[in-house]
């Protein structure tokens, strides 16, 4: 029926795609996200792209979530030197020696209301007895998941982009930090410094100007000697990701690999594999582990493992099976015991 | 049959309304880039001039109203406390659907006289109670309006969800001296 119905919304939006929205006047990087979110609010979409976006949606709200295939049942370990577990999408939860970091946890059915996750989250958040940090790298609602935090330990600190603070509820952690580029902030011998990354703003589309500061960043997580870089949500810009490689020696970047199509407006907002590749080279990390696939359909990708299969793909042609960790959704990667 | 004229009648204004106010919001939106912060008070007024709708119980008539609103305060109790919880006018939607008090005033252009007018105006204090997703998926408004239309101001109860990021809210609201109801969509864009 959802699957009807996903059909319908297709022929309907694209019939209406040729109207007076679709305007030559709509330019720059920012077009399909005006579009897409004025085909959320007209339902009806406003571009074929748009509809596009709109209609696999809606046909993913009828499709079931794949349960995940493994668990660790404690995630958190007496004694581990680093260790890193996907949980899907960017939510990546990393322990250094005694301190535990979560990344843009999600774990909520869905996403701004419409977006279904394929496949259920690798973690449960009930697991994680405590947390010293929780990284939102940018305020879309697969980053920023209100839901999502209201299932995490109140002991940690919250960061947020400093011009997402006024998008942030007050969640009753122990501290929330709004995090500028290259301003670092020390607790207890752990240092987060927020880098700039390429991405784009709003929660809502149409908000994506009207923010005074930035609301994206990524994050270098360093402690006794450990580094991680975590990019969140990125497109491809060398001079940045030269710098923060000049910056810091890391261990271990987690870098986004999807969504990939279409190419020329995920270009702008959205690595694939290969940028990713690339970014993997100018921060000179010596591990990558790939996030931001395999766990919702963004794109307009054939099918959601799309990004996967093309970074094995690219792994064994350039014989990276030891440098790059292409892990499963609730995988945990022992680096250091 | 009438009801059906009616549904058609709201549907082809509010498409209409829509269609006009956005085709103007668009290209002002889309001429920044990603990375431009130019605060948007361009796009923000254009989107402000997204009406509701609401349709009014009468003795045998409905009659039908465009309603546009401001907010010039709103507190919020629901956002982190390195922002401010007041806002004035450009209220960013978690503000509001988090839990806030917003007192706001409206203005109503009726389809049908209304007395010797076609318009109206009234004033609201609404609280916001977040049910799902702290408000962001569903929410629940409850307050109090006093409408001035037709040589009358009757006061109203007000209740109702909002939902979409706080975008819809569907209200219903009642007077009991004298007997009117009343049945909202209001579209709120910060």
């Amino acid at each position: 029926m959802r699957t009807l119905m996903g059909r319908i919304l297709r022929i309907l939006a694209d019939a209406l795609s040729a109207g007076i929205l679709s305007v030559p006047a709509i330019v720059g990087e920012q077009r399909g996200v005006v579009l897409l979110s004025l085909s959320l609010i007209l339902f009806s979409g406003c571009s074929s792209l748009a509809s596009r976006f709109m209609a696999r949606a809606v046909e993913q709200a009828g499709e079931p979530i794949r349960p995940v295939e493994r668990i660790v049942a404690s995630p958190i370990r007496a004694s581990v030197g680093l260790s890193i577990l996907w949980a899907g999408h960017a939510t990546v939860l990393i322990q250094i020696q005694d301190k535990v970091i979560i990344t843009d946890p999600v774990f909520t059915r869905t996403v701004g209301l419409l977006a279904k996750r394929s496949v259920a989250p690798g973690l449960d958040p009930s697991s994680l007895t405590r947390l010293d940090a929780i990284l939102i790298s940018h305020i879309h609602f697969d980053h920023f998941s209100y839901g999502s935090l209201d299932q995490l330990p109140r002991s940690a600190t919250l960061f947020v982009p400093s011009g997402g603070i006024e998008y942030t509820p007050e969640f009753g952690f122990a501290e929330t930090r709004s995090a500028k580029s290259w301003q670092a902030f020390e607790m207890d011998g752990l240092r987060i410094t927020p880098v700039p990354v390429k991405h784009f703003g709003g929660r809502y589309g149409f908000d994506a100007g009207w923010n005074s500061e930035p609301t994206w960043t990524g994050y270098v997580i360093e402690y006794k000697g450990t580094t991680v870089f975590f990019a969140g949500d990125t497109g491809y810009d060398p001079a940045i990701f030269r710098e923060i490689g000049k910056r810091f020696r890391i261990d271990v970047a987690l870098i986004p690999i999807a969504p990939i199509e279409p190419r020329d407006f995920m270009s702008h907002v959205h690595t694939d594999p290969k940028e990713a590749l690339q970014i993997f080279e100018d921060v000179g990390a010596t591990l990558m582990i790939p996030i931001h696939h395999d766990t919702f359909f963004q794109g307009l990708e054939p099918e959601v493992s799309y990004a996967k299969s093309i970074m094995q793909k690219l792994i064994q042609e350039r014989g990276l099976q030891d440098r790059v960790k292409l892990l499963g959704i609730g995988d945990q990667f022992i680096l250091k015991d | 049959m009438e009801i059906g004229r009616i549904v058609r009648s709201i549907l082809c204004r509010v498409g209409a309304a829509l269609a006009l106010c956005l085709a103007l919001a668009i290209p002002i939106q889309a001429q920044g880039q990603p990375g431009d912060r130019p605060g948007g008070i361009d796009s923000w007024l254009v989107l402000q001039a997204i009406p509701g709708m609401m349709v009014v119980s009468h003795p045998g008539d409905i009659p039908f109203a465009f309603e546009w609103e401001a907010t010039p305060v709103l507190y919020s109790f629901g956002m982190t406390k390195l922002v401010s919880p007041w806002h004035s006018f450009r209220v960013v939607p978690p503000a509001r659907f988090t839990g806030s008090i917003e007192f706001k005033l409206t203005g109503q252009v009726s389809t049908r006289k209304t007395g010797s007018s076609y318009f109206g105006s009234s004033v609201q204090l609404i609280g916001h109670i977040p049910l799902i997703e702290r408000g962001e998926y569903l929410g629940l408004n409850v307050g109090v309006a006093q409408y001035a239309f037709a040589g009358s101001s009757p006061w109203f109860k007000v209740v109702g969800v909002s939902t979409l990021f706080g975008f819809v809210e569907l209200n219903f609201k009642h007077s009991s001296d004298p007997t009117i109801w009343m049945g909202t969509i209001e579209l709120r864009f910060f």
